[in-house]
């Protein structure tokens, strides 16, 4: 307990000094940017729109039950600035999300970076570069 | 044999003069893609990009507000801003009040708040400002013509801009009562007078110090400087806020 602790207040010293790639027009609010959280499925769709992106993505439970997830990403417009396009991620992939819980506890994330299966990461940003 | 030859030498007179008139002109039809008064002016003709990027690392509330002080709100302004419920701060009940959730235009100044780029284009008599964000566009009328009279209150403002030395200098009333300062709610009256100043700091650096005037909302007239970092291998691309509307499952993260 005391190690995941100390876990979470590293994660949360390095988000809070990070880019801030989560404060988009809307709704930083809404998620609990003190901790990231990670979860493992399948991409069911990809939604490269404006003004946020958004992963919908299957997660199998401990009891083998889905739960639908959605992730909030940024505007198609910096992410391929970033280097992203429309087939970044592809429905069928298995990946690994870390992001931000929406406060409320529902199965809602703010993306913070997609963990493909080879180990490949995907960041909305391209650390301090424009 | 004399009159052939001064039909001909009037024939040659004319082809001569008419040949040396058609070059003068196309010596002084300027090219195709250079206006003629851009040479005199300025160049501040660009995509340029929020320098340092809109963060939260440069101070508590970073790229989100003007200044990171209080500005001198008058009773009405701080009433109306501790009753605003902006999204990127919380601490308060229910949802954010924050019109642009629902597409409503963020206009001017707030507009230079958002982590999207814009475009300078100047064209004779005008020089036009393009946000990415929304696709937004303001002119800013450089003809000598003066403000608007009676015009109706818009988003955006009606803006005239004169030449000083290196520097735009943008002067901007008419704006309606409907939008927020920056991206934490400070209020503005329908009565703010903004008056930008635009240059070149650096050849790919930017400069613009905004002075806010609204003797509704502010006690004085106080300024802000944001910098701009030119992007030229980005071009503007579109934004329809309304995209995510039909999207219903983006539509409920998007409270």
């Amino acid at each position: 307990m005391k190690g995941r602790k100390l876990i979470v207040v590293a994660l949360a010293f390095v988000l809070l000094t990070m880019p801030s790639w989560a404060f988009a027009h809307h709704g930083l609010a809404g998620y609990d940017m003190t901790q990231s959280l990670t979860i493992k499925g399948t991409v069911t769709e990809f939604a490269f729109i404006n003004p946020h992106s958004a992963i919908h993505i299957d997660v199998k439970d401990e009891k083998g039950n889905v739960e639908k997830w959605l992730v909030e990403a940024d505007s198609p417009n910096n992410l391929t600035r970033a280097h992203w396009n429309k087939n970044s991620i592809k429905p069928g992939e298995q990946v690994s999300i870390v992001g931000n819980r929406a406060k409320n506890g529902s199965k809602v994330m703010r993306l913070q970076k997609v963990v493909f299966s080879n180990g490949q990461e995907l960041k909305p940003r391209e650390g301090d570069e424009y | 044999m004399r009159k052939i030859c001064q039909r001909w030498s009037l024939v040659i007179v004319t082809l001569l003069a008419s040949a040396s008139l058609a070059l003068a002109q196309n010596a002084a039809r300027p090219e195709a893609d250079k206006p003629a008064a851009a040479s005199a002016l300025p160049d501040l003709s660009g995509v340029w990009t929020q320098y340092p990027r809109i963060s939260a690392r440069s101070g508590v509330l970073g790229g989100f507000v003007f200044t990171q002080e209080e500005p001198p709100m008058t009773p009405w302004a701080e009433a109306k801003y501790k009753a605003a419920k902006a999204a990127h701060v919380g601490g308060y009940e229910g949802q954010s009040d924050d019109t642009t959730l629902t597409c409503a235009p963020p206009g001017v100044p707030r507009i230079y708040l958002f982590n999207f780029p814009m475009e300078i284009m100047q064209i004779p008599g005008r020089v036009i400002l393009f946000y990415e964000f929304g696709h937004f566009v303001r002119q800013v009328f450089t003809d000598g013509r003066g403000h608007a009279k009676d015009a109706a209150p818009t988003w955006m403002g009606d803006s005239i801009g004169k030449w000083e030395a290196d520097t735009l200098v943008i002067d901007t009333v008419g704006f309606n009562d409907k939008t927020w300062i920056d991206q934490v709610g400070h209020p503005h009256s329908d009565a703010l007078h903004l008056v930008e100043r635009i240059r070149r700091s650096a050849p790919d650096m930017l400069q613009i110090d905004i002075t806010f005037d609204d003797p509704k909302a502010y006690t004085k007239s106080w300024t802000a400087r944001k910098a701009f970092k030119l992007r030229p291998d980005w071009n503007i691309a579109e934004y329809i806020c309304e995209d995510n509307f039909f999207n219903k499952d983006i539509q409920e993260i998007s409270k």
